[in-house]
């Protein structure tokens, strides 16, 4: 009787943890494979050897250039981004049981997109405030932004989904219309804000890097952290509460956590939409919804879609490129259609 | 050892849902609430679980006041099996019932090879271990019942409270949950459960008490409580009680 028990307990718990496993080998492969790409091609022995050379500070040669100095700071950046996104998404849809919540649909990108906005047009020439207004100030706006999203689609004491995703849209739009006006108020920074608003990586480096990991770190080993809780959260209020969860501080604590890694996403790389929504999403369906490990596989998964799509941005009408918002509203849109259709309490 | 509530009072905006309610629940006891609907029943168990705050009135868990414990070390000694909602579709059965574990792991210890060990013999004592890895939204009401069961049990709570649990089940689960309860009971667990069927609750409670729009209106050993008059009066239907064995049967005039 014991070992019958006992076994398949173990194989499931051995199968947990390959998927995860897999997908990171996928990463690292789409990274090296993806550095290869561009004007100029890099076998993936090279690309490793540039990256070995790189790390021990002894860049001989143009392509190692190439690599350590533009692409792989841009496919790292990415992949940071991807996975920050797709981390928000995950505990935005968790904690408001909600497959529809992601950062972009709650507004919270765009907000956190006005803010970075507010910095960049009007403090560009002021170094020092850049560097240490801009993360700052696009988290505050951010914040801003989820709190009075929550306001507006609170009814009672429940926040239904459809007047989440509403009130997302609508202070969404605000604040895109209010970035817009920066837009025409700074004129001289107005093509560089918007290149940057719409999405892209063409910019990264390594310092761009070194800003975000930290808030990316933070938040994503909280987020990660917070798996049982989320597993709670799924009850429903009040059994989680009956299960010693303190659910109202959590849920402000989540919040904040998962607005940060937007927030910080946001802030080198402009508003890039749907990722949040999609990889969670695609992710539960794979692996199914114990957040212990449905988290860390969206963070890497989200990884590997960002790089992929900026792969696509930066190639396909090389040597110009696409902003990835694009890319991904254009994956992103359909899905979101295919889910609204598949949630009957949404139409209803 | 005890689970004490003194005057509690509760209201929903003006709508007052609980009046000047008392209770005592002690190991070994089986403590039973019945009463026409919204008489204040599962509002009760949601302040015994602080689900909900009473506006006044105070609750005591082993004389210390319930505000003052965790809600992590509460879970530990009450566990409430809810009433038969939704459980998150997707989730198996085996991870529903390891939720239970929770209150002694706290929310970053893994499990360890104790709460396996506990949540299986959890899901055998309810009859849910054969399904153990089906998706628990494939279930039927009653086996996501007992699923319940088996997770608030997992919490090995010393207080056990069980919301309308009997509802979804057929007569023989009804029956099973109910001896299961007081052999649990035998074995020091104190028990508060709200039930519908007032055979059942006769039966299967110590104490009894029998609710009305948010007031207690008779409370007491079953047999000495429930009377043709009293019945009438508070579900305003005509029954007819008569003694088998010093228990009560209820029979409703159709």
């Amino acid at each position: 009787m014991q070992t019958t028990a006992t076994l398949p307990r173990k194989r499931l718990t051995r199968w947990r943890w390959t998927p995860l496993l897999l997908s990171v080998f996928l990463l690292v492969a789409v990274m090296v494979i993806a550095s290869g790409i561009g004007s100029v091609s890099i076998t993936p022995p090279e690309v490793l050897r540039a990256v070995w050379h790189g790390l021990s500070g002894e860049l001989s040669g143009v392509s190692d250039t190439i690599i350590w100095e533009i692409r792989l700071p841009r496919i790292l950046l990415a992949a940071l981004v991807g996975a920050s996104l797709a981390l928000a998404g995950v505990a935005f849809q968790g904690l408001f049981r909600n497959p529809l919540a992601d950062p972009y649909l709650l507004g919270v990108a765009s907000g956190a997109g006005f803010g970075a906005s507010l910095v960049m047009a009007f403090a560009a020439a002021i170094p020092l405030l850049t560097i240490v207004g801009l993360p700052l100030v696009t988290f505050v706006f951010a914040l801003l932004t989820v709190t009075l999203v929550m306001i507006l689609a609170r009814q009672g004491h429940k926040v239904p989904m459809v007047s989440l995703i509403l009130a997302g849209v609508v202070v969404g739009s605000s604040f895109t219309a209010a970035t817009s006006f920066i837009l025409l108020a700074a004129r001289e920074q107005a093509a560089g804000v918007l290149a940057w608003l719409l999405g892209s990586f063409a910019l990264a480096s390594w310092a761009k890097i070194a800003s975000v990991l930290p808030f990316v770190l933070i938040a994503g080993v909280l987020i990660m952290l917070s798996s049982r809780a989320l597993n709670l959260i799924q009850l429903g209020e009040e059994q989680a509460l009956q299960l010693g969860l303190p659910v109202e501080s959590f849920k402000l604590g989540l919040i904040s956590v998962a607005t940060l890694a937007t927030a910080a996403a946001v802030s080198v790389s402009g508003i890039i939409g749907f990722v949040g929504l999609m990889v969670p999403h695609a992710v539960r369906l794979a692996i199914g919804p114990d957040h212990r490990i449905l988290s860390p596989m969206s963070a890497v998964i989200g990884a590997v879609f960002m790089v992929l799509a900026d792969l696509f941005a930066r190639s396909i009408i090389s040597p110009a490129e696409l902003p990835i918002g694009i890319i991904t509203a254009l994956v992103g849109g359909p899905f979101f259609l295919y889910l609204l259709r598949r949630q009957p309490q949404v139409r209803s | 050892m005890s689970f004490i509530a003194k005057n509690l009072n509760f209201a929903y905006g003006k709508k007052v849902v609980v009046r000047d309610f008392n209770l005592e629940l002690t190991p070994g006891r089986i403590s039973g609430i019945v009463g026409p609907n919204g008489a204040g029943k599962s509002t009760i168990i949601k302040l015994l679980s602080r689900v909900l705050a009473p506006l006044s009135g105070e609750l005591y868990l082993d004389d210390k006041p319930l505000h003052r414990i965790s809600r992590l070390k509460l879970a530990r000694q009450l566990a409430v099996v809810p009433q038969g909602g939704d459980l998150p579709a997707a989730f198996s059965v085996q991870e529903i019932v390891m939720m239970g574990r929770t209150p002694h792991l706290g929310f970053l210890t893994a499990e360890t090879k104790t709460d396996h060990d506990i949540t299986e013999q959890a899901m055998r004592r309810t009859d849910t271990w054969v399904f153990r890895s089906r998706p628990v939204d494939t279930l039927s009401g009653g086996e996501r019942q007992r699923v319940l069961l088996a997770r608030a049990l997992a919490q090995e709570p010393e207080y056990l409270l069980l919301d309308e649990t009997t509802n979804h089940l057929d007569l023989k689960y009804q029956l099973e949950v109910l001896s299961f309860v007081r052999q649990e009971a035998r074995r020091g667990l104190a028990v508060l459960v709200i039930l519908h069927d007032l055979n059942l609750a006769v039966r299967a409670c110590d104490h009894l008490l029998l609710m009305q729009q948010g007031r207690v209106v008779a409370g007491g050993l079953p047999a000495e409580i429930i009377t043709e008059a009293l019945v009438r009066d508070v579900y305003q239907t005509k029954v007819q009680v008569f003694k088998q064995d010093d228990t009560p049967v209820i029979l409703p005039e159709i």
